[in-house]
């Protein structure tokens, strides 16, 4: 007779030189935590960055003040090793705290395109950059609360597991309100399945899950987290998808 | 001045007696009648104090009543009270009848203060006055409203309609700022450069088949192609920097449109919450304009509001949460809703600090930190609009607090201000409360010789305290005070709940009155040594099971208080007792007196007899009191001996100079020597010493004397002669004892039982004089007549040896 160890599904998380701030990897981590998975922080050298500072005569000109100063590989390289020593010993603090499983790789590219690549049954979780825009939602929000869970449901595909994601983060005392989002109104018992006392649950009907409204709902995301299917992103190209990640102001979690 | 010493040696010698003295007229002594005034129990018409209703009035007190009457009605500034007498006489109790709690009259309007956060200068907060009983509603509902708020406001921030707008906003600025940098992006990848965002910023980079070049493909292509990418590189940067420059303007112009949206939404949530509040308070003008100031701070800090924790969802907690916005908490420093009448407040420790109130301070992170919140109210705070009850003597042994009461009188406002504030002594940054304007009548109490002291040193003392309502510390004894006085008894025994008395103890409790008096005629009013004497009376009579307290417990009650304290005359008169301190108590001596002096010990006063002697030798008419030469005498002990003097000289050398030189001494007094009462003693032991004339040592005579021979009224009458009784009795009473007093000390015998019956069996008498003749005669048995004659001849003797003794000089001189 023979044993077979299941190894637990785990959370992808790129971490690129633009680094994570600690509260958004508490958020993770305690998602994680609930969702009884394992995580895997896929830590990325940018490539094509790195062959724009070989070029002899690059610059970079600053967002804050329009500053010019010289782009060196090795200022790469030594911000790509702050930003993974970092999130390396972040996430090992916050992982042991919470007993979360937690390994790591290294990759090159962009976080889409990196985290797309890997095979295996994973989730992929990409943080928001677009941190104005968080702020603006007022000072009410604290790391590890998910005050506005957004869910996209597609049409004529399989829901359970979104639904049990998003009721496991309800339960587990992490979420404020919920924002269904889908075509068709969602069946009772997956209502039901996320109905909890003190909270809101909101429909938002007529959402076609095509790739124009699904970029556009990245982008523009209102919520503090979205949830959505990986089979929501088909058709989507992927530098399209690229550059909705990098605006959105909220976090996304592609469930696989 | 050999011969000098030669002669002084025979001048030294007793005087011959040339006159004849004449046995002195039969003086009588006092019967036991007049010894002691007692009260007949036959006179009080009832059993006991049961029977009598609780003196309503205030016994012989008028005078104080009516001075407190008019102080305590009188509105104009400066008719604040003094209530004066000794401690005890029932300065509290009065004030008590005539200040009703329940319906004094106020000092104008009473209100309710607080204090409020100034907005605009929070170190100087603002003084809010309101009708009774609004401050603390005020409070109420300003905990309410923000309870309100913290409701109110995160529903409000986390709305759709909020969130809706918020992502507009935040959409148009991501929109503006994508369209920049997307259309240079899209212009450099038209002439093959590529746009790149980095961590920080944007690069440029030259493309080739729509990929970022390779360094070494670009390092192969001609010059010319290099220096146009770079010329277009450089030109592109210039536009992107362009770009970047605009971008703070559009993140403020966001930022911008950002509050307008916050000042919206605030709007809608705080609106209706302050438009009840302003409603309520329409009426209060000062409550508007404060509620104004809270209304834009709260517009201004609505971000505050919106902050929810994690736990906050339980509506509970909101009123916890409410301490951290102080600034708009009510501090209500005086609360006058369940008053009835005006306040009256009797502050007992009127420190500076309690008396105009104080600003605490809280630790915080190793710093102390205040606010208005911390402001405390003192009693002037309290008593505004009423009356504020002070003793002086407290309020004038409490550093800067009469100068503090002074200043707020004169001001008419109270500023709150520490003293360091006030001397200048810190330079850090205070607060400043605002200013509360004052209306209050003070009553001090205190001994009359603290009035007396205010009104001579401080000259703002009688602007100030215009009315001085003095009370009696006794009454005139009559059926119909006596009758009163019964019922002041009762009253007392009422409030503290003791042991009826009955009709004896009454006469006795009477009796005492007047012997704490010094007087037959009158009856002490001091209700703190009364209180005494029945609370230990009542003890006795519990100890014994009685339901009454008789003239027994009485008795015990205050023989045993003198007990108590009477160790050191027991041991002063051993000392005489045994010889020790010397003083004879039978024969007859010449130049030596018993004199009586009175000891104070507090409560308690005990007579002691001692010995005062005379010497008298020829010199230049000068007395000399021993006492004074060695600073043992007090001011008006000297100024006695002088008048004894000035009696002597004009009595017998009214032609001539007074040929002799005496002095006077207290013996085996290590003590200081005061007062004029040994003044008969001491020309009665000059006069013996003159005349060799040998005065009786079975009697003692005290009395002050006038230039005129007379002999005025002495204090301690009673001790002065229990004291000279104990010691006779103690070595036995021969029948012929007796003290010898002012006639004017008549009235105030009130002596001890055992005196009394001594005297009743004729063993010790009390004989009265009213001059210096009489006297003599008493003290001597012989007439005043020849003994003046027997001094006179006496007086030319000492003339003529004078001179004689100056003639011998001269000759001596001659040869």
């Amino acid at each position: 007779m023979t044993s077979k160890s299941i190894a637990p599904r785990r959370i992808l998380v790129p971490i690129d030189l633009y680094g994570i701030n600690r509260g958004t990897l508490e958020t993770l981590v305690r998602i994680a935590r609930q969702l009884d998975q394992g995580l895997l922080g896929l830590l990325l050298e940018d490539t094509r960055l790195q062959q724009v500072a070989d070029l002899p005569f690059t610059t970079e000109i600053t967002l804050s003040g329009g500053q010019e100063r010289s782009l060196l590989r090795d200022h790469l390289a030594q911000r790509h090793s702050l930003v993974s020593t970092d999130a390396r010993q972040l996430l090992n603090e916050l992982a042991q705290r919470s007993e979360v499983e937690l390994s790591f790789e290294n990759a090159s590219g962009s976080r889409w395109h990196s985290a797309a690549q890997r095979d295996g049954d994973l989730d992929i979780f990409l943080p928001a950059r677009q941190y104005w825009h968080a702020a603006t939602r007022g000072l009410s929000n604290r790391a590890g609360i998910i005050k506005r869970l957004g869910v996209v449901l597609p049409e004529g595909q399989p829901h359970e597991k979104l639904v049990n994601t998003a009721a496991t983060l309800l339960n587990a005392g992490l979420v404020g309100d919920i924002y269904v989002l889908s075509n068709l109104p969602p069946l009772p018992e997956q209502l039901h399945n996320l109905y909890r006392p003190g909270h809101q649950v909101r429909l938002q009907r007529n959402f076609h899950c095509d790739a124009a409204s699904v970029t556009a709902l990245i982008r523009q995301s209102p919520y503090d987290l979205l949830l959505l299917s990986g089979d929501c992103l088909q058709g989507i190209p992927a530098h399209v998808l690229e550059a909705a990640l990098d605006n959105s102001g909220g976090q996304v979690m592609i469930i696989n | 001045m050999l011969g000098l010493l030669v002669s002084l040696g025979e001048l030294g010698e007793m005087p011959k007696k040339t006159t004849k003295l004449k046995k002195s007229p039969v003086h009588s002594s006092l019967p036991v009648a007049s010894l002691y005034r007692h009260c007949d129990p036959g006179e009080l018409a009832f059993a006991s104090t049961e029977e009598l209703q609780p003196l309503g009035e205030h016994l012989g007190q008028d005078r104080a009543v009516d001075a407190l009457e008019f102080g305590l009605k009188i509105p104009y500034d400066g008719y604040n009270i003094f209530l004066l007498g000794s401690t005890g006489v029932g300065k509290r109790e009065l004030l008590a009848k005539l200040l009703d709690t329940k319906t004094a009259t106020p000092q104008g309007e009473i209100s309710d203060w607080c204090y409020v956060n100034n907005f605009d200068a929070p170190d100087k907060p603002k003084a809010l006055r309101l009708p009774k009983g609004i401050a603390r509603q005020l409070r109420d509902d300003m905990v309410h409203m923000v309870e309100e708020l913290l409701g109110v406001m995160p529903a409000t921030f986390q709305s759709d309609e909020y969130q809706a707008r918020v992502q507009e906003l935040a959409e148009k600025y991501q929109t503006r700022e994508q369209e920049a940098f997307g259309a240079l992006a899209e212009k450099a990848t038209k002439q093959q450069i590529a746009m790149i965002q980095t961590p920080s910023g944007y690069t440029l980079a030259p493309m080739k088949d729509g990929e970022v070049a390779k360094p070494q493909e670009f390092e192969t292509r001609p010059e010319e192609e290099k220096s146009a990418s770079m010329k277009l590189i450089e030109e592109l940067k210039e536009e992107l920097k362009g770009i970047i420059r605009q971008l703070p303007s559009w993140k403020k112009e966001s930022r911008d449109l950002f509050k307008e949206l916050n000042k919206e939404f605030s709007l809608l949530a705080i609106e209706p919450v302050m438009k009840e509040l302003k409603a309520r308070y329409k009426k209060y003008t000062e409550v508007l304009t404060y509620l104004d100031a809270v209304h834009s701070s709260v517009m201004e800090e609505a971000e505050a509001f919106t902050q929810v924790p994690q736990d906050s969802a339980i509506p509970d907690n909101l009123k916890e949460r409410v301490r951290e916005f102080p600034q708009y908490s009510v501090n209500v420093l005086v609360d006058n809703q369940d008053l009835p009448a005006a306040p009256i407040v009797h502050e007992d420790n009127p420190s500076f600090a309690n008396l105009i109130g104080r600003v605490e301070h809280v630790a915080q992170m190793g710093n102390l930190v205040t606010d208005f919140t911390l402001i405390k109210p003192g009693a002037l705070h309290r008593a505004n609009g009423g009356y504020l009850v002070l003793e002086a003597d407290k309020i004038l042994t409490s550093p800067y607090a009469w100068m503090a009461l002074k200043r707020a009188l004169r001001s008419q406002e109270i500023r709150i201000q520490s003293l360091e504030q006030i001397f200048s002594f810190v330079s850090t940054v205070q607060l400043q409360p605002q200013s509360i304007p004052l209306n209050v009548k003070v009553v001090l109490t205190g001994d009359r010789y603290i009035y007396y002291i205010l009104q001579q040193y401080d000259a703002e003392f009688s602007t100030l305290f215009k009315v001085a309502a003095d009370m009696s510390e006794d009454v005139a004894r009559s059926p119909t005070s006596t009758a009163m006085f019964a019922r002041m008894v009762k009253t007392l025994l009422d409030r503290d709940h003791l042991l009826p008395l009955d009709r004896n103890g009454m006469a006795k409790v009477i009796e005492y009155a007047a012997r704490r008096m010094e007087d037959s005629e009158k009856l002490s009013l001091h209700q703190g040594r009364l209180r005494n004497l029945l609370t230990e009376s009542d003890f006795r009579a519990r100890q014994h099971g009685a339901d009454l307290i008789t003239a027994e417990h009485v008795s015990n009650a205050a023989a045993a208080a003198i007990h108590r304290l009477d160790q050191f005359r027991e041991k002063s008169h051993e000392g005489i007792l045994r010889d020790i301190m010397l003083v004879d108590t039978t024969g007859s001596k010449v130049g030596q007196v018993n004199g009586l002096a009175v000891y104070l010990l507090g409560d308690y006063a005990f007579g002691k007899p001692s010995r005062i002697t005379a010497t008298a030798r020829l010199g230049p008419g000068k007395v000399l009191d021993i006492e004074r030469e060695v600073d043992l005498g007090g001011k008006i002990h000297s100024k006695a001996v002088m008048i004894i003097s000035a009696l002597l000289a004009n009595r017998y050398a009214r032609d001539q100079p007074l040929p002799l030189a005496a002095t006077l001494v207290f013996e085996q007094s290590y003590g200081g020597i005061e007062g004029d009462s040994a003044s008969v003693a001491e020309l009665v032991a000059l006069i013996s010493a003159i005349g060799a004339i040998p005065v009786r040592q079975d009697l003692a005579v005290t009395g002050s004397l006038n230039q005129h021979g007379q002999v005025q009224a002495i204090g301690g009458v009673n001790e002065k002669i229990e004291g000279f009784f104990d010691i006779c009795n103690s070595r036995g009473l021969s029948g012929s004892h007796g003290v010898v007093i002012p006639q004017s000390n008549e009235v105030h015998l009130m002596l001890r039982q055992d005196v009394l019956d001594a005297v009743a069996a004729g063993q010790f008498h009390i004989y009265c004089a009213n001059s210096i003749d009489q006297a003599l005669e008493i003290l001597t048995g012989f007439s005043a007549a020849s003994i003046d004659q027997c001094i006179l001849s006496r007086v030319a003797d000492l003339h003529k040896i004078a001179e004689d003794f100056g003639d011998r000089g001269r000759k001596k001189d001659d040869q």
